[in-house]
């Protein structure tokens, strides 16, 4: 038997990481696995995650280990209580200093493996990146086509006059 | 890159870029995150008093972007649940698209010139 304080996770790509229990149960997902698997030494893969992901991931959850009862509460869009007191560290802030495709892959592999303050932060993040911004200066920072039809421009000019009568 | 496959209302609508490949629930709560303020925080229970205005600025402009935000943000009823009486039009809207969530209106008019509306959405707590 190897240590049973420590599981490994397979990437999608193969790579294999060696993780405390501690921290791979801050995903509700994994969580609920090992409590399914019990005392085990096989890996568990994680089909849909890439190792630069889970690096990151794991780096995240070492980081945030101590922090209380993140694995509690329903999901991302059913807890107001928990998204009004998310808090974003200069440690969180410098750990999505990151590309944004990087940047998008953590909050997607955080919302597949259920890990709620990482999808906070992460959503936090980007809202702090739109705040303040015009519908194009959005467009232009994540490379979003405009893909409105004209009779649909037409209906958001009308939206305009009342976002702009302020 | 990752893509999603989305279904439904979201069928023709294009997932171009790496923000758009995000699950709709998450796009939901980083609109949520972005509106927060000082008088509405990601609750939306706005914090005011009878004649205030209310900042929609930034949610319409959420819902210009594309077509993907505007179809994620106007199925968000929760998103809509917040309007003055300055537009009767975007109050239609705002109770249209909030659907049987409660509606709280800040009003600086009397309710006669929007009687229309409040009857066509009064099969709710308004």
């Amino acid at each position: 038997m190897g240590d049973s304080n420590r599981l490994t996770l397979v990437a999608s790509d193969g790579g294999k990481f060696v993780v405390d229990k501690e921290v791979v149960q801050m995903s509700v997902l994994l969580k609920n696995m090992i409590e399914d698997l019990g005392e085990t030494d096989e890996s568990i893969p994680i089909p849909n995650v890439t190792s630069p992901v889970l690096t990151k991931v794991i780096e995240f959850c070492e980081n945030h280990r101590t922090d209380a009862a993140r694995t509690d509460g329903p999901n991302v869009d059913g807890d107001d209580a928990r998204m009004r007191t998310a808090v974003v560290s200069d440690w969180d802030r410098q750990f999505f200093d990151v590309d944004q495709d990087l940047m998008f892959e953590i909050i997607v592999a955080a919302n597949y493996l259920d890990i709620k303050s990482l999808v906070d932060v992460g959503c936090k993040v980007v809202a702090d990146m739109i705040k303040g911004k015009s519908p194009q200066e959005i467009r232009d920072l994540f490379d979003i086509v405009n893909d409105f039809s004209p009779e649909e421009e037409a209906a958001l000019r009308k939206e305009n006059e009342w976002a702009n009568d302020r | 890159m990752f893509r999603l496959t989305v279904s439904g209302a979201l069928d023709n609508v294009a997932v171009d870029t790496y923000i758009n490949g995000l699950p709709a629930e998450v796009l939901v709560a980083i609109f949520k995150f972005t509106l927060a303020t000082e008088a509405r925080d990601p609750s939306f229970q706005l914090v005011g008093r009878e004649g205030q205005r209310v900042e929609t600025s930034q949610l319409l402009e959420l819902t210009h972007v594309c077509r993907r935000w505007r179809i994620v943000a106007v199925g968000q009823a929760r998103l809509w649940t917040h309007c003055d009486d300055r537009h009767l039009e975007q109050l239609e809207t705002f109770a249209r698209r909030s659907k049987m969530v409660p509606l709280s209106l800040f009003l600086t008019h009397n309710l006669t010139s929007m009687r229309g509306i409040l009857h066509s959405y009064a099969t709710r707590p308004v």
